[in-house]
């Protein structure tokens, strides 16, 4: 069974993957577009500025491109985009796998689609939701070079972090049910994943680099895209995970069926 | 015919290979899937496992900024 929840998983991450780009093509890449707009502007007058006194390195900020926007923007966007959908849809059949291993046993009454549910809005929230909260999305050109290191590595503490965090919530929120009510037990496995979340971004750095001049709008708008964007993906993934549970399902009570109608 | 002396004295305790090979299609998936997002999301902007090639880095760049991964 655990094949086929990893085959259901890749299948609805390649789903997700595809619906995403098209969202993130049609709304995100615009302010990608404006915000290399802006980054090119800024060069370019430093360039003016410089040309002056190193008139023999005016080629410095001529950097080669490695791949043309267009293959940066269409082909490459895709494909980043599929992979990552895939990654997640992989990490949620194996959470799924595990969780229903648990819980199916322990509760066998409970619906797998309502695992599978609770799943898609716990991984959107300790997955993505959290670590934009600490550290939101940014387009091109916001953010300094310089601390690109120190950036990445907070970013992948934060993810770690909500991630591993929200794992051993979900697991002491199954073990206090029988003890305190799944509602109680809830609610304690939340703070304390609240707490640690809290905890983590006092002692992690904050990073301010928007550039002077930068408009805000573009910003503004890139994050609330990138916000909708990984709805969309959750979203999907979650619901065409939640249809091939159904199916796995049916097939089952449908093989069930016939053998009791073969045993007749 | 050899069932009878089969019966063995020294009976070791069978190992559940379904249960073993679960656990290792689960814990191979799960490192696919972080090599995979590691790569996305890491490679080549703070850190590079291949020197200072940046081809992975500028193929997905803008993918990066679509997912909210840290970029320049
Ligand atoms: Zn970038």
């Amino acid at each position: 069974m655990e094949r086929k929840f990893i085959g259901a998983g890749l299948f609805a991450g390649l789903v997700a993957g595809i619906v995403s780009f098209v969202f993130a093509r049609i709304f995100i890449e615009p302010q990608v577009a404006k915000a290399i707009a802006f980054e090119e502007s800024q060069s370019k007058a430093e360039e003016m500025a410089h040309a002056a006194e190193h008139a023999a390195e005016q080629d410095h900020h001529g950097e080669v491109e490695v791949f043309s926007r267009t293959i940066q923007e269409n082909f490459g966007a895709g494909v980043g985009t599929v992979v990552f959908a895939l990654a997640m849809g992989a990490f949620f059949a194996v959470a799924f796998t595990v969780l229903w291993a648990y819980v199916g046993r322990r509760w066998p009454s409970t619906d797998p689609r309502a695992v599978v549910g609770a799943l898609g809005l716990l991984g959107f929230v300790a997955a993505f939701g959290v670590p934009f909260f600490v550290y939101p999305a940014n387009p091109p050109a916001v953010g300094d070079d310089a601390t690109i290191g120190e950036r990445s590595g907070s970013f992948l503490i934060i993810t770690l972090v909500s991630v591993i965090a929200m794992i051993i919530a979900v697991v002491v929120a199954l073990q206090l049910r029988d003890r305190i009510g799944g509602l109680a037990g809830a609610t304690i496995a939340g703070i304390g994943y609240l707490v640690v979340i809290g905890v983590a971004k006092e002692l992690l750095p904050e990073f301010h680099e928007v550039p002077a001049g930068f408009p805000a709008a573009v910003i503004g708008d890139f994050r609330v895209y990138a916000i909708a964007n990984q709805v969309v993906l959750w979203t999907v993934l979650t619901l065409v995970f939640a249809a091939a549970i159904s199916a796995f399902t049916r097939r089952t009570e449908q093989a069930a069926g016939d053998l009791v109608t073969a045993a007749r | 015919m050899t069932q009878v002396k089969a019966a063995a004295p020294r009976a070791l305790a069978v190992p559940d290979l379904s249960a073993l090979s679960a656990a290792l299609l689960l814990t191979a998936t799960v490192l696919i899937a972080a090599l995979a997002y590691y790569f996305l999301g890491y490679d080549q902007g703070a850190v590079s496992v291949f020197g200072s090639d940046t081809h992975v880095h500028e193929f997905v760049h803008d993918a990066r900024h679509f997912l909210g991964f840290p970029c320049h």
